[in-house]
């Protein structure tokens, strides 16, 4: 069985308590490359939660995140031998999971997710009018308050919101996944914040209208 | 904002994530001291930081297996044996590649 193999033993292993993250990576996607399917199986480890956080938020629910996660995964896989290792595993996985996501975002009617989204919003709408800092007790509804409107972000802003303030990618990661120069993606990312915010402000104008 | 406060919307969040460079850094920090608003922006930002990193989801139980698991069942039936010849024995193929895992470049 592919997890079940004791190939996972000495090479890498021994590298990994001692090296960077990335390395560890260039090692195991090394291996997997020559057919390796338990160094690739390690990849999935090390990765499959992460990649499930980002396009968790471009799907439509979490069955459909989750298919997106093994599919890309599965191209991966089929694609490796054409990796040409000049970016990161990560950020190339990432791609492939995040394009496949949007490829079936677009094959919905947009309106639809929005109406949707902005319903919850006003839902959990924060009695807040200003993203001030709050009381614990406000924070779950906070929280479901910024789901919803992270959800109704387009979803190029919805990308780059998530990689880099949600999953903490650097710029130049984040950037790579969504294969955008750096300069675009800050663009992007600040465009997402500033529709962040106001539609927190929104929402907190609701509730208090109410 | 308005007028002084106009730096306010990419500064302040680059101050934040203190990637400025050390002159802007020093001039906002300067108006900072001043202004009770863009402080009041400020903390509004650091909260919303903090909350957007808590909202990380988890991935649900045992998705890197299920992964692993159809990744068995779409490929071929010849890696899957090329593998279990493997199980409990040296692992040849593997001291093939510790010897040279760059060989395949």
């Amino acid at each position: 069985m592919f997890m079940g193999s004791p190939c996972r033993t000495t090479a890498y292993r021994r590298d990994i308590a001692t090296s960077r993250m990335t390395e560890d990576d260039c090692a195991l996607v090394a291996f997997a490359r020559a057919g390796d399917r338990a160094a690739f199986g390690d990849l999935v480890r090390r990765h499959a939660d992460g990649l499930y956080a980002v396009v968790v938020r471009l799907c439509a629910d979490r069955d459909e995140a989750e298919e997106v996660t093994q599919e890309a995964f599965l191209r991966a896989w089929r694609g490796l031998p054409g990796f040409r290792g000049d970016a990161q595993f990560f950020t190339w996985l990432y791609r492939i999971g995040v394009n496949e996501a949007r490829r079936r975002a677009d094959g919905r009617r947009r309106a639809d997710v929005v109406v949707v989204s902005l319903d919850e919003q006003r839902e959990h709408a924060s009695r807040d009018r200003s993203i001030q800092p709050v009381d614990r007790a406000e924070r779950a509804d906070l929280r479901r308050t910024l789901d919803a409107a992270i959800a109704g972000l387009p979803v190029d802003q919805r990308a780059a919101l998530v990689l880099r303030d949600i999953e903490g990618l650097s710029t130049a990661e984040a950037a790579a996944v969504l294969g955008v120069r750096e300069a675009a993606f800050k663009s992007r990312l600040h465009r997402a914040r500033e529709l962040l915010r106001v539609g927190l402000v929104d929402h907190a104008s609701q509730r208090g209208a109410s | 904002m308005t007028g002084d406060h106009r730096f306010a919307s990419q500064s302040l969040q680059a101050y934040h994530e203190q990637t400025l460079p050390a002159a802007e850094d020093a001039s906002v920090r300067e108006h900072l001291r001043a202004c009770t608003e863009c402080r009041a922006a400020l903390a509004g930002l650091t909260e919303l930081a903090g909350d957007l990193r808590a909202l990380r989801t988890r991935a649900p139980d045992g998705l890197a297996e299920r992964v692993i698991a159809r990744l068995d069942a779409e490929s071929g039936a010849a890696r899957l044996s090329v593998i279990s010849t493997a199980v409990g024995q040296p692992a040849p193929r593997i001291a093939r590649r510790v010897a040279g895992p760059g060989d395949r470049a």
